[in-house]
Order: C-alpha cells, then sequence, then structure tokens
C-alpha cells in the first residue's frame, strides 16, 4: 500500500525547496509567501511506494482562506499516514502555531526545522531535542538547500512514529471546556477547539441544543478570562509556545543582519521610490528594449526568415534549401531540444543554469555585432566555442553531486521525457540523449532537402497560416525569456514582497493591492506573462480582478494599432497619450467597478503580509522558473495558436462552397471569403460605433489570434478593395520599399506592411522606449524613405493611409488620393472619432488567443475566463460607443436615438462607480 | 504607565506590547494567528515610502500592515 506524506508549513518556509530534494523533482520556489498555489504530489526518490504532497503554505487552519481550507480538509478527511511539518528555524514562534494546530489533528507530525543553517548564521542556537520534547513529536535540523539533515529526516518518512504528538496546552479553565466537549461529542481536540472558536464548518449539522451546549461554554470562558474567544485562543497557543521558547533558544543573541541594512536602503521613505523606479526601468528595458529586443529580433530576422522559411520552402516547395540554412535550422533545433536535459544535468553537477545561456551567445554576438574587427570576432567566438566546450565536457565527465549525496547514492534511470525540466540527469542519460536528439535534428534538417512539391493549398496553410500565426507569437520568446528570467531574479531574493509593500498604497485606493503591480508593469510587455504573474497574489479576489484588468494595459503588440490610428488621424503624440490613458483609466476604472460588485465583495481584503528577508537568488532556481514559463508561453503558442491560425487562414481562404481563393496570390479575392462573410454579419453589431463596416470587423476579428494582425489585415482588405487599384498600387509599392529597406538592413517599416511583416514592425517599434516616438514612426519612414529609394512623391506614398481614411469615412467612391487628403481636411472631426473609436474597441476588448489561454490557466475555471473576457469586450464597446456617440454630439450637435442611448449607459456606468460597496458576505 | 494608543499611531522605532486586538472576522483572526496577541512586543520599524502600509517586527519576524489594520491593535 502506498504511504502518503503530507509537507505543511507556513507560506515561505521552504516547504517546496524541500519538497523538490526529497523527491527529485523542481516546483516553482519563490522567496514570496504563497508561491504554492495548488497542491502537488510526487514520490520519495528510491522509494516509489512513498507519495510526497505538497500543501499550500498557510499560517494557521482557521477557515478564512482558500489555502487554508484545502489545506484543512484534506487533512482532516483524507487523513495522510505523516505530516511533516516544515518550520522556519528563523522564525520559530509564528511557525509553531501551525504546528499546534496540526498537532490537534491526531495524525503524526514530524517537525522539519528548515533553514537551520540561516538561524545559526543568526546567531541562533536551537536546541532540537529540547523542542522535541515539548511537542511530544521527533524534530529534525534540515536545510533544503544545502542539503543537511536529509538522511535523518528521510529516515524518520520511512519508519514513521505511529502516535499522535502531544497537543500544548491551553490554560485549565479552556482545557477544561475542550474535554467537556470532547468527551459529549467524542472527537478529536482539534474539532473541539473549532467548536468552541464557532467556526461554521466545525459546528454543521449539530442540533440547535447542541449549539446552544457550546455557545454557553464559550461565553462562560469570555467571561472568565475577560476576553473573546479567538483571542484566548491563539494568545493561549502563543503562550504555550512562548513558555518553552527561552529553552529551546538559548541565550543566543540575534545580531542584526545584512537584510536588514539592506532593507533600510531598499525600502527607505526617499531612495527606494528611486531605486525602485529604476530597477523596474531596468528591468523594463532590459526585456523588452535592448537584450530582449536583440533576441526577438534576431527570432524575426533570421530565425523565422531565411532559417525556417528556407528549410520549409525546401520541405514542402521545390527548391531545396541552402546549405548554411539547414545547419543553421539544425544547430538551432538540436540546441532547443537539448536544453532542458542539459539544465537538468548542470543541476546534477552542481552548476549555475545560467551556464546554458553560453550556448545562444555565438547565434546573437553573430547576429548583434557582423561588422566587428576580423580579430576581435574571432577572438570573442573562440573564447565562446571553448567556454561551450568545457560546459559540453563537464557534463559528459563530471560524476553528479546528486550521486554522491549524503543520503546515499541514487540510481537513476534514462527518463523517456528529455523535454521534462524537473530532476535531475546522470551521465548516461545525458550522453543518450545528446546523440539521439541531435541525430533527430539532422534527420529534420535534412527533410529541407525533400522538395515534396505540395499543393498549392497545403503550402499556404504552412507558411501564410500556420508559421505566420506561430511565428509571429513565438518571436516574443526571447522577450520574455528575459523578463521571466529577470522577475524570477526579483521574486528568489525577496525584493518582489517590497514592491508590494512600497506600491500598496496607489493600488488599495482602486481596489486592488500592492501585488497587482508586478502584472500590470509586465503586461506593458506582453499581456500572456502578465497574466501568469497574477499568480504571486495569494488573495484569490484580488489574484482575479487583477487577471480582469492586466490585458487593458496596452502591451507591444498592441502599438502597431496605434501607430496606424495615430498615422490616420495625424496627430500621433494625442493618440498614443490617449491610448495609454484609456488603458490605464481601464484599470482604475475596472478595479472600482467590480469592486463593488457581489463577485468582488468581501470588499476590504487585509493586507497583512510577512517581509522575507533577503538572499542570495540561486541561479537553477531561478533559470528553472522563468523556462517553466517560457515552456508554459510556448505550448501555448504549439496549441491553441496553432489551431486558432489554422482556423483563420481557412476562414479567409475559402468561399462557403470550399472554393479555394488563394488570397496569398489574389489579394482581393479575400472578399468572397468565409471570414469577409461572417464580417458582414457582424458588421451592424459595430455601426453604432462609428465603423460598420465589414472590414474592420474582420480586422478585430483576425486581431483576437495577434493584435498585431489588425494592421496586417487592414493591408490585405484594403489593397483588395476593388476599383481603387491607384492605391493598391501605391500601398504595393510601399511595401516593396519596406522589403527592400529590410533587405538592406534598415529596420522595416511598420503600419505599411501586410501581415506577416507586422511583427517585424513590431519589434522595431519596441525599440523605441517612447510611445511619442513609437507613434511617429511610420509616417516618418513612409515620409522619408520613399521618396529617396523609390523616387515617389510623399503624396503617394501616404495613399494606403489615405485609402485607409477614404474608408473611414465613408467614401467608397474611386476617388485621388489628393483628393481623399482633401476630403479629410474638411471632415476631420468625424474621421479621427471613428478611428479613435476603432482603436479603443481593439485596444480594450478581449485580448488575443495567448492571453485568453493564460486567463483560462490561472483563472482554473471556465465561467471566469468567460465573464473576464465577457467584461472586457462589453467594457470595450461602451467605451468606443461613449467615445464615438459623445464625439459626433459635440462636432455636429445631432443628438439621436445614438446619443440617448451612450447618455443611458454613461449613467449607468456612472452609478456603478458611485455605489455603496454590496454587502460583505464573507465579513463576519 | 503610558496612555494607550493603537499601532498605527505609534511612532517609528517605538516598542510596545498589544493590548488587545479590535475588529472581527478574517481580519481579526489573521492579524490573531500572524501572533498579534495580547501581550506581544511590537516594534515598528518603518513606514512605506507613500506612508501607508507600515512595518513592524512581531515575534522576531517582518511584517507589513496597513495603517486600517494597525488602527485595529490597542496597544498599552
Amino acid at each position: 500500500m502506498k504511504r502518503r506524506i503530507a509537507l505543511a508549513g507556513n507560506p515561505n518556509s521552504g516547504k517546496t525547496s524541500l519538497f523538490n530534494e526529497l523527491t527529485g523533482a523542481n516546483q516553482y520556489v519563490g522567496n514570496w509567501p504563497g508561491v504554492t498555489v495548488e497542491r502537488k504530489t510526487g514520490h520519495l526518490k528510491e522509494h516509489e511506494d512513498i507519495e510526497l504532497l505538497d500543501l499550500p503554505g498557510i499560517y494557521s487552519l482557521s477557515p478564512y482562506s482558500p489555502e487554508e481550507v484545502v489545506t484543512r480538509k484534506y487533512l482532516l478527511d483524507e487523513k495522510p499516514d505523516l505530516v511533516v511539518d516544515v518550520v522556519d528555524a528563523t522564525n520559530l514562534e509564528r511557525n509553531l502555531y501551525l504546528t499546534s494546530q496540526l498537532m490537534e489533528t491526531g495524525l503524526p507530525v514530524v517537525v522539519a526545522l528548515n533553514m537551520i543553517d540561516l538561524a545559526e548564521q543568526k546567531g541562533q542556537k536551537i536546541d532540537a531535542q529540547a523542542l522535541s520534547r515539548h511537542l511530544g513529536c521527533p524534530v529534525v535540523k534540515v536545510s533544503a538547500l544545502h542539503h543537511i539533515g536529509l538522511v535523518d529526516l528521510i529516515d524518520l518518512l520511512m519508519e514513521p512514529p505511529t502516535a499522535a504528538p502531544t497537543p500544548l496546552q491551553f490554560s485549565e479553565v479552556v482545557e477544561e471546556a475542550i474535554s467537556a466537549l470532547r468527551i459529549k461529542y467524542s472527537c478529536s481536540r482539534l474539532a473541539a477547539v473549532k467548536m468552541l472558536e464557532n467556526d461554521p464548518r466545525a459546528l454543521e449539522g449539530l442540533e440547535v441544543v447542541d449549539l446552544h451546549f457550546i455557545e454557553e461554554k464559550r461565553l462562560k470562558l469570555e467571561q472568565e478570562l475577560g476576553d473573546d474567544i479567538a483571542s484566548i485562543i491563539a494568545s493561549g497557543r502563543y503562550d504555550a509556545i512562548c513558555s518553552f521558547m527561552a529553552e529551546v533558544r538559548g541565550a543566543g543573541v540575534v545580531q542584526g543582519n545584512f537584510s536588514e541594512k539592506l532593507d533600510r536602503v531598499l525600502t527607505h521613505r526617499v531612495w527606494g521610490l528611486g531605486i525602485f523606479v529604476l530597477v523596474m526601468w531596468a528591468i523594463y528595458s532590459i526585456s523588452i528594449g535592448t537584450v530582449g529586443a536583440w533576441g526577438t529580433d534576431w527570432a524575426n530576422d533570421v530565425l523565422f526568415g531565411p532559417v525556417v522559411g528556407g528549410w520549409l520552402a525546401g520541405f514542402i516547395g521545390t527548391e531545396p534549401a541552402g546549405t548554411e540554412a539547414l545547419t543553421m535550422f539544425a544547430a538551432v533545433l538540436a540546441m532547443c531540444l537539448a536544453f532542458p536535459v542539459t539544465l537538468r544535468r548542470l543541476h546534477d553537477i552542481g552548476l549555475n543554469g545560467s551556464w546554458l545561456y553560453l550556448a545562444i551567445a555565438p547565434f546573437l554576438l553573430e547576429y548583434m555585432c557582423p561588422h566587428l574587427p576580423e580579430i576581435l570576432h574571432s577572438i570573442i567566438m573562440g573564447a565562446l566555442y571553448v567556454a561551450n566546450g568545457f560546459m559540453l565536457l563537464a557534463c559528459l565527465c563530471f560524476h553528479g553531486t546528486a550521486h554522491a549525496n549524503r543520503y546515499g547514492s541514487v540510481p537513476r534511470r534514462v527518463g523517456f521525457r528529455p523535454l521534462k525540466l524537473d530532476g535531475r540527469a546522470g551521465r548516461v542519460e545525458y550522453l543518450l540523449w545528446l546523440v539521439a536528439l541531435s541525430v533527430i535534428s539532422v534527420g529534420v534538417a535534412l527533410l529541407g532537402r525533400v522538395g515534396l512539391d505540395c499543393s498549392v493549398q497545403l503550402s499556404s496553410l504552412v507558411s501564410d497560416g500556420i508559421v505566420a500565426g506561430v511565428g509571429a507569437v513565438l518571436g516574443f520568446l526571447p522577450q520574455m525569456a528575459v523578463l521571466f528570467l529577470l522577475l524570477s531574479l526579483l521574486e528568489d531574493c525577496g525584493y518582489m514582497a517590497r514592491v508590494a509593500f512600497m506600491m500598496d498604497r496607489i493600488f488599495r485606493s482602486i481596489g486592488l493591492s500592492g501585488k497587482s503591480f508586478i502584472p500590470l508593469l509586465v503586461s506593458m510587455g506582453c499581456g500572456v506573462p502578465g497574466v501568469m504573474a497574477t499568480r504571486t497574489i495569494e488573495n484569490e479576489k484580488d489574484r482575479r480582478m487583477t487577471i480582469m484588468l492586466t490585458t487593458f494595459v496596452p502591451c507591444g503588440a498592441k502599438l502597431p494599432i496605434i501607430a496606424l490610428i495615430g498615422a490616420v488621424v495625424g496627430q500621433n503624440a494625442t493618440i498614443a497619450t490617449i491610448a495609454y490613458f484609456a488603458g490605464i483609466a481601464s484599470v482604475i476604472l475596472g478595479g472600482l467597478i467590480l469592486r463593488k460588485t457581489h463577485m468582488f465583495a468581501g470588499g476590504y481584503t487585509p493586507f497583512v503580509m510577512e517581509l522575507p528577508a533577503y538572499h542570495t537568488p540561486r541561479g537553477t532556481n531561478i533559470n528553472l522558473r522563468a523556462m517553466e514559463r517560457c515552456k508554459a508561453f510556448v505550448r501555448k503558442a504549439g496549441t491553441i495558436i496553432f489551431l486558432a491560425s489554422a482556423i483563420i487562414w481557412f476562414a479567409s481562404n475559402y468561399t462557403w462552397n470550399l472554393k479555394f481563393l488563394n488570397t496569398a496570390e489574389d489579394e482581393a479575392a479575400v472578399e468572397q471569403s468565409m471570414l469577409a462573410d461572417v464580417g458582414h454579419q457582424f458588421a451592424p453589431i459595430f455601426s453604432p460605433l462609428g465603423w460598420g463596416d465589414w472590414r474592420p470587423a474582420v480586422a478585430t476579428v483576425t486581431g483576437l489570434v495577434a493584435k498585431e494582425n489588425v494592421v496586417g489585415t487592414f493591408g490585405v482588405l484594403y489593397a483588395g478593395s476593388g476599383e481603387k487599384a491607384e492605391e493598391a498600387s501605391a500601398e504595393a509599392q510601399v511595401s516593396e520599399t519596406a522589403e527592400t529597406n529590410e533587405e538592406e538592413g534598415e529596420l522595416p517599416v511598420s503600419a505599411t506592411l501586410p501581415k506577416c511583416n507586422a511583427m517585424s514592425a513590431l519589434t522595431m517599434l519596441l525599440l523605441q522606449a517612447d510611445p511619442q516616438v513609437r507613434a511617429a514612426v511610420p509616417v516618418e519612414h513612409v515620409d522619408e524613405e520613399v521618396p529617396e529609394s523609390a523616387g515617389e512623391s510623399g503624396e503617394e506614398a501616404q495613399a494606403w493611409y489615405m485609402c485607409a481614411l477614404s474608408w473611414l469615412f465613408g467614401v467608397e467612391e474611386d476617388e485621388e488620393a489628393t483628393g481623399v487628403a482633401a476630403e479629410i481636411q474638411t471632415a476631420g472631426a468625424f474621421t479621427s472619432l471613428s478611428a479613435l473609436s476603432f482603436m479603443l474597441f481593439n485596444l480594450l476588448c478581449a485580448p488575443c488567443f495567448a492571453a485568453c489561454g493564460a486567463i483560462r490557466r490561472e483563472m482554473n475555471s471556465g465561467i471566469w475566463t468567460w465573464f473576464a473576457i465577457g467584461y472586457m469586450c462589453a467594457w470595450a464597446y461602451v467605451v468606443a460607443l461613449l467615445v464615438y456617440q459623445f464625439g459626433t454630439w459635440v462636432s455636429t450637435g445631432i443628438f439621436s436615438t445614438g446619443q440617448m442611448v451612450a447618455c443611458v449607459l454613461a449613467i449607468f456606468i456612472l452609478s456603478l462607480l458611485l455605489r455603496r460597496r454590496a454587502s460583505a458576505v464573507s465579513d463576519k | 504607565m503610558q496612555a494607550e494608543k493603537t499601532l498605527r499611531e505609534m511612532a517609528t522605532g517605538e516598542s510596545r506590547r498589544v493590548q488587545k486586538v479590535a475588529g472581527r472576522g478574517a481580519l481579526r483572526q489573521r492579524l490573531l494567528d500572524m501572533g498579534l496577541t495580547k501581550g506581544a512586543r511590537v516594534t515598528v520599524r518603518k513606514v512605506a515610502p507613500l506612508g501607508d502600509p507600515i512595518e513592524v517586527t512581531v515575534r522576531s519576524y517582518e511584517l507589513s500592515l496597513r495603517k486600517a489594520e494597525a488602527a485595529c491593535i490597542i496597544m498599552a
């Protein structure tokens, strides 16, 4: 029979670290309370018959937080064979408070005094024997991080004590009441205490008479002790713990430690904020700006360009790919595949996981610094290759540290999951996988020479549908990886908790907590990691609300939309400002409105948070967490986005009679597609927003795959709008110009590029830190570059925008681009309005599929996901409607049905904002 | 004997013992669970840069709580 052992303990007491050491698995470990959200199981190393369960961190078994309820329910209903109580040795008193409750469950308990090395560094001498005597259960000193005492702990797990520990005693009067209840109901001690405490779960199903009996006992106690029951019980526990604290801890003087000194600077009233701004700026600029952008540029320009593109053309087309591209393809593929197993191997030989980045360095160097002096180039490259060689050699030759661990040797079998990130890989396993993965990579690369010569339909599906869609999303990966890495670093060292501490003031006023800051910040880069970052918010309501609001922040992929509309309206700076302001205002108003609904009532969420001590971050730990998140992201791109791209491709390339249109060749054909038809059906919905044409409706739908598609779709749909041959050709010229520029090594032009190029345009946009500069880019490029390289006049170069504009204010006739420009000047207000409303809707409505997937994952509930998405769409619709209708009213003075509806909606929103909070259900 | 005041009113660096925890429900239980029980010594370490929340040391660890919550804790 399997034995089940549960790990319980306070948040941030190192349960997960210990769990990882005992099972050989690698779960998230963060220096931030509340990192374990779900419970996780594993098997004790070498002992498959012992199942370990990592419970969420809790401070008490009270019935108030979901984590506490889950833990208590598990302990009482499923009765594990043993509870390992992980106690943070640097923080004995508060950790033992939970111990005192665990001991009352009647289950056998073993106390693991974790982080014992840290406590001893601080000058605390802990007498484990004395503690064991007082608690009546075994106590082991361990350090999961430094592999101390794990042998003893494992021994204990093998032969656990059978008897339950002797619970700590309350004062005599309380004990009397408890034993009276235990006798009367023959229940566990914990149940009796909970009955006294008036815990609804303990009182469930009792008769009125019994309730009266318990009530009587409680009142008697309260009267005798002159305090209320919650306070009596809590004080009773702490008093019992304090009574033996002096004996256990000895007379050791705790020295003021490094953490305290560091904290004095980092959360200083004046410098604290400055340092905070600097840190956030650094994170943002490194991940989105410099390092991350190099990576993303490389992925878009090299990897998904000539390398994957070339391979694909060779595989399904006729033209075999060049040797260089194929070598690169094989190398990159082998590297990606070997990444996880190498990480596990590095972990095994005790090397930092960051060494892995050496493997990527040559690729990036080649791309970033193509004009290095020959000598310098070869020196750096040589050094990188030597370092990589050493790493490989070390991986192949060294014995693992885990192998010769203090708790004996661990036999390792070759796993069949090379992509698994957790655990450790042995020498043999590594060698085998390395060879196998290399063979696979070379084999796959050689397919690039096959030349299947597939039908146009299939190759269109693959290249325009799937590679364009998935590639667009995967292009983000380098930026995300850097961002995840830096955030993991902050989380691991303990700074995140301070961020929450400093930011709480601002976020509380809109109904969120300080912990919501990080997701919102991250969402400026991309909503997917932003949503994932909400995981660190322990309060469930706060977490859900942050998930719902965080994608309102304009992310990187929405920048092309902002740029496009900026160009259309001709007020780049204003439009960019409005976009960001609208995003932030939506977060604020959303917070205020949602907090007042019944769903988020319970209104006030306490912000009583432990500030853990700083410690030096562990490389392997950080890398693992970052990689785990990247893996989740890649998995999403591989499934949801893959499907969505294929579906959108299908809908835009086929008629209802399943006739293939090949829009890549003939862009005008898209008008006959299913997508266009669906767009026609949906268009009336958007007409109150001022853009009831099918094209923007379609663009909105394709924007769901990835927001930058909106611009790309416009490019396609307008190129094919029938008689506008001149505009279309102008646009083609513009994009040709852009492509020429790209070939010449210049950055591509943003909004003017159709479809797939929108992604690389985005990258360029991301490079510009200032939103105003970003928004101004497309027009400048059009103005400056076209006359130079293509010899066209500026007017014609802008024809594409004019084309968009002509539609925007409903001029369908064939007109000269210059005529359109004149038209705009006369009716500018109207144009700006519907453009603005279009932009607002697209910025605020449901995020891209990737983000929706992340929302689904983090909400962990279908209903909540749909509620979140529905809320976003409704909000976007209302905002766009208000802007358009009121704008029309102000500019034309016409007040009709639309304006009336807008007025009603505005009043409704105001009433939502100003109404009183829904009664707090849980606040009793 | 000093006059009673709440934790909120204590100055940075000041240290007192808890007299009583007011309030009710989840918040109060959480405060008690975190060790802010009668007789526990609490030292105010610092105030966050924006004036709220505050950081205190209780039972030899650092705890952050908002001023509104600190107002529930009456110190002797």
